[in-house]
């Protein structure tokens, strides 16, 4: 037999206790981080749970693909891959060159960084917050702050990390800011999300400002959190109107935030051997000596004739005692950093 | 008696982390509005039906939890669904001999009340947000889905007796 008066404490006191608490914990938010970093590592294994309808409902959709489907996609991949492959080649000639010539500019060479591709394993079903979560934590070496893109641009940075999961802030969410330049003409603004999924602004900006629909932003690398170069968003409408302030101008991000599956986390101070400039840029203009060339030869056996490219700074003397030189100013500079 | 009581605590707890998955567990954009509340109606659920056992502080520490998960402010959710569930505690007597459809139309208004009680806290917290009228949508979807709800998790409390 239930009792239907109970005894003990009253629902009122519960009440003001469960909104006492609660509002303890809003007034607290900011120095429970590592208790709800725990927490979320606690719960976790909900998250992957959660997951797992998803996962098979891909799997599903991969193990009864027909075979027309998989030799469509395989060909449009091989295709992609061809255009893809083309462009590289001329890419790391174009990095090397862009290199040498950063070296004898004295300024620091562009690095290439450590990355990791990453999952979307939830999305905020929260109205007013845009992030997912990412299946990477700090057994992986995520930490807060840290970049995050996907094939066609910026996603947005981590804010909070646990053991096997991490969350992931979008460029679009009310409370981001990331500091843009315009390709264009170098202009520096700050983009700021609208709490829209697909647009974002730049706030406080001269109507003289020269930016025009169409224009490219990319991170401008100011505030050293986003390395430099990153493609963001294109400016979809700029609007002077003579009530405002300040132009108002909205901009679309390029990585498509609504649908986005996998992303790649970035260490920009996590640097590939093979850019360490310190006493290594000899073994390593040496291995890209070695490598390139060969890559060049094989492409001009495959063009027949045409060997002029493969004519590269193997057979240029000046340019290899230009790199020798090299290696003292950048130690200079790089010694510098880390005395920084 | 005591092995009674393990297992009724066993079910509910279950249940309830059955509904927080359903409430995290990723959806297309296009249905995502219309996510409905499985972890309120299964909370309502059991406080409606044990309400000295579970109510407003298994509330509270499942809000806490949600937070956690959906990463928002600590205390939002925890808030809210303790005073929806202080609601259902008070009338609870009445809501049991309420035919089906009254008492889905009654968890409709509770998920109404707690959604605006979450955008308000949030508005107060973090700062402005255009009010917008698509959060209510999940009343709408919980209203047709709360009879199955009902439905399975009495069916739950009868088969292990969980009292």
């Amino acid at each position: 037999m239930k009792p239907i008066f109970v005894r003990g404490v009253s629902n009122q006191f519960r009440l003001t206790l469960a909104i006492l608490l609660s509002v303890a914990l809003l007034v607290a938010n900011d120095r429970l981080d590592p208790i709800r970093q725990s927490l979320s590592s606690v719960l976790s294994p909900l998250q992957y749970l959660a997951n797992v309808p998803g996962v098979i409902l891909d799997w599903s959709a991969e193990a009864f693909a027909t075979r027309n489907m998989l030799e469509v996609q395989n060909k449009e991949l091989l295709r992609q891959q061809l255009v893809m492959s083309e462009r590289l080649q001329r890419f790391e000639h174009v990095r090397q060159e862009n290199e040498r010539l950063r070296a004898l500019l004295g300024s620091p060479v562009h690095m290439d960084s450590r990355k990791v591709v990453a999952e979307v394993m939830e999305v905020a079903s929260d109205p007013f917050r845009q992030f997912v979560v990412l299946n990477h934590g700090s057994q992986t070496g995520v930490y807060v702050g840290q970049p995050v893109v996907d094939a066609q641009g910026v996603v947005g940075q981590v804010i909070e990390v646990s053991e096997f999961t991490s969350r992931v802030l979008m460029v679009s969410d009310s409370t981001h800011g990331i500091p843009v330049r315009v390709t264009r003409n170098d202009v520096r603004a700050i983009a700021n999300g609208t709490g829209d999924i697909d647009q974002i602004e730049l706030r406080h900006v001269a109507k003289s400002t020269d930016i025009i629909a169409g224009d490219l932003l990319v991170t401008s690398g100011l505030g050293n959190r986003f390395p430099e170069g990153y493609p963001v968003a294109r400016v979809i409408s700029v609007s002077r109107d003579d009530g405002q302030s300040y132009a108002v101008i909205n901009a679309q991000p390029l990585a498509a935030l609504d649908r986005i599956r996998y992303v790649l986390l970035i260490w920009p101070d996590e640097t590939k051997p093979f850019t360490l400039p310190a006493n290594l840029i000899g073994v390593s203009t040496e291995a890209s000596v070695n490598g390139v060339p060969q890559a060049q030869a094989e492409q001009s056996q495959a063009t027949q004739g045409n060997t002029t490219p493969a004519a590269t700074d193997a057979d240029n003397p000046a340019i290899q005692n230009v790199n020798q030189a090299l290696t003292t100013p950048t130690t200079q500079s790089n010694s510098n950093e880390v005395n920084r | 008696m005591s092995a009674h009581i393990a297992n009724g605590r066993l079910v509910v707890w279950l249940t309830l982390f059955i509904g927080m998955m359903f409430q995290i567990m990723p959806l297309p954009t296009m249905v995502e509005a219309w996510r409905p509340d499985w972890l309120l109606m299964v909370l309502v659920y059991w406080a409606m039906a044990l309400p000295h056992r579970y109510s407003i502080l298994t509330a509270w520490i499942l809000g806490v939890l949600l937070d956690v998960l959906l990463g928002a402010t600590l205390g939002i959710r925890s808030l809210a669904l303790s005073l929806v569930i202080y609601i259902v505690v008070l009338l609870c007597q009445r809501l049991r001999n309420y035919p089906r459809w009254q008492q889905s139309l009654v968890i409709a208004g509770l998920i109404c009340i707690y959604h605006a009680l979450i955008f308000w806290v949030q508005f107060v917290v973090v700062g402005a947000a255009p009010f917008d009228f698509s959060m209510f949508l999940p009343a709408i979807s919980s209203l047709f889905i709360w009879w199955w709800v009902f439905w399975i998790l009495r069916n739950m409390r009868r088969r292990y007796k969980v009292r």
